[in-house]
């Protein structure tokens, strides 16, 4: 009798601890933005910083000039207004992404003080490719909210050398310097090709000094994949110019990916 | 405690009604006997004892055979302080409803009843803030809601006990849900007089009342009782 006068007792106490409202994650200010590549999977974003209209924070920075490559962003809706403008610093350029919000704030109780309720959230400008709001309601977690898409990269092919590699830069014969380095070993490399060519050569300057050429040729085909991108040129048949290359290489996929996938095998 | 009384409450007045041997053919009356007004002991209470709340509330009822008309009229207002503002609200607030009463054979006119409710409020709420956001930096602002209407609706429960001659006491027990508040563009309702806490989809509400009851007239069975205690 004494155990089920404490069973009730303690089940009364909980059931009234439970009334009481919980004070972790009441806002539901933080939205998240997915990088994502037409026609395809997440990508690989690259980030030098985000800043917010009415705030001197700098969200994802990680230091001067540092890229972080991130599928996903979660920022801070603002609670004073109903849209809010953010930029994106990158590596090769900046976007900026406007959002418009209905917003309320609720008084929850003495001890966790008030809640902002964000909704109905809009897209209101932005210089990306293309934006879709998927859930115009931030959830408590954050979840998903904003698409952000970017029309694929067509002219990436990507050289994987079988041992690491210490090169300073890489030299595009259409462009110049397609790839710069510390000279810290890496043996993954990611290069334009010329989309207006049928070849391009690809010069690799290694930290003792010495050179190599690798040239790759191909066929560049004017097609559009997608409206929002219009007419883009799309690279297959990849193959090695053997006259041309000092590299023993073979081809692994004769077509270039968004994100790249390995085109060739190198021995350095 | 309290769970313990209302048991014995229904308990005795089930024993009660029970050991009455009722031989009494009735032709059922829906003309009324008598109306019951009463305030809420526990909002006097709660006024005088809780500092953040202040309100009463007066309930009324008059009988038509075994239903009952109930009114309830009230006000509440609440005041908080928390560690980056101040909220109150106040309002008034009614409830009108029957009640079907299960214990129709009681001279007394004792009654365990249960019974459905319409509740209406009109309520005015104050919110200030003040407080930093590390990303947003100082945040002062003050929202306010002015005569917002909202309505729900109660299942109830309760019994009503003759204590003396005309003094009775009971309660009621109500479900409240369905809570509608009219549209509030920059604050969300927290609290609704007469029915609470907003976040909740249902709400638990408890009145201990005391009544004083009018007697129009005396019901048939009134009239059996009086005769057969002469």
């Amino acid at each position: 009798m004494k155990k089920l006068t404490w069973f009730v007792f303690y089940s009364i106490i909980s059931v009234s601890c439970l009334d009481q409202p919980d004070c972790y994650q009441l806002n539901n200010n933080l939205i998240i933005l997915n990088f994502k590549i037409l026609g395809g999977s997440s990508d690989a974003y690259g980030i030098v910083g985000i800043t917010a209209t009415d705030t001197d924070v700098v969200f994802y920075q990680q230091g001067p000039d540092t890229v972080l490559l991130t599928t996903n962003a979660e920022l801070p809706l603002n609670p004073l207004k109903d849209d809010i403008d953010f930029r994106f610093y990158g590596p090769e350029g900046n976007d900026t992404l406007g959002l418009t919000y209905n917003k309320q704030v609720q008084f929850v109780s003495a001890d966790c003080g008030e809640r902002y309720i964000f909704s109905s959230m809009l897209v209101s400008s932005h210089t990306f490719d293309s934006v879709r709001v998927v859930n115009s309601t931030p959830g408590i977690p954050p979840s998903s909210n904003i698409d952000i898409y970017r029309c694929p990269r067509t002219d990436l092919i990507r050289i994987e050398f079988n041992t690491a590699v210490t090169v300073t830069s890489v030299v595009a014969d259409y462009k110049g310097v397609v790839y710069e380095n510390v000279g810290d070993p890496q043996g993954t490399f990611d290069l334009p090709v010329n989309l207006l060519d049928t070849a391009t050569m690809f010069t690799f300057n290694f930290k003792d000094g010495t050179n190599k050429r690798f040239t790759t040729t191909y066929k560049s085909t004017a097609e559009t994949h997608f409206e929002l991108c219009g007419e883009q040129r799309f690279i297959s048949d990849l193959a090695i110019n053997t006259s041309t290359t000092d590299f023993q290489a073979t081809v692994v996929d004769n077509t270039t990916h968004d994100l790249p996938v390995k085109n060739f095998e190198v021995t350095p | 405690m309290k769970l313990h009384l209302s048991i014995y409450f229904i308990l005795s007045v089930f024993i009660a009604t029970a050991q009455k041997a009722d031989t009494v053919k009735e032709k059922h009356s829906y003309i009324p006997t008598g109306i019951r007004v009463g305030t809420d002991v526990i909002s006097i209470i709660k006024s005088s004892t809780d500092k953040t709340f202040n309100g009463w509330e007066v309930n009324s009822d008059i009988d038509f055979y075994r239903y009952y008309f109930v009114v309830d009229y009230g006000y509440w207002a609440r005041n908080y302080t928390s560690f980056d503002g101040d909220y109150s609200n106040n309002g008034t607030y009614f409830r009108v409803g029957a009640d079907v009463n299960f214990l129709k054979k009681d001279p007394d006119k004792n009654i365990f009843f249960f019974g459905l409710r319409y509740g209406r409020s009109i309520f005015s709420e104050d919110l200030t803030v003040s407080r930093f956001d590390p990303v947003w930096g100082q945040i002062d602002d003050q929202f306010i809601n002015t005569n917002v209407p909202a309505s729900w609706f109660e299942v109830t429960t309760g019994l009503r006990v003759k204590i003396w001659r005309f003094i009775w006491m009971g309660y009621t027990a109500r479900l409240k849900f369905a809570l509608s508040t009219g549209d509030t563009p920059d604050m969300k309702p927290h609290d609704v007089p007469g029915y609470g806490r907003t976040d909740k989809e249902s709400y638990w509400g408890f009145n201990y009342q005391v009544f004083v009851r009018f007697p129009v007239r005396k019901s048939e069975r009134e009239k059996v009782k009086v005769k057969s205690e002469k």
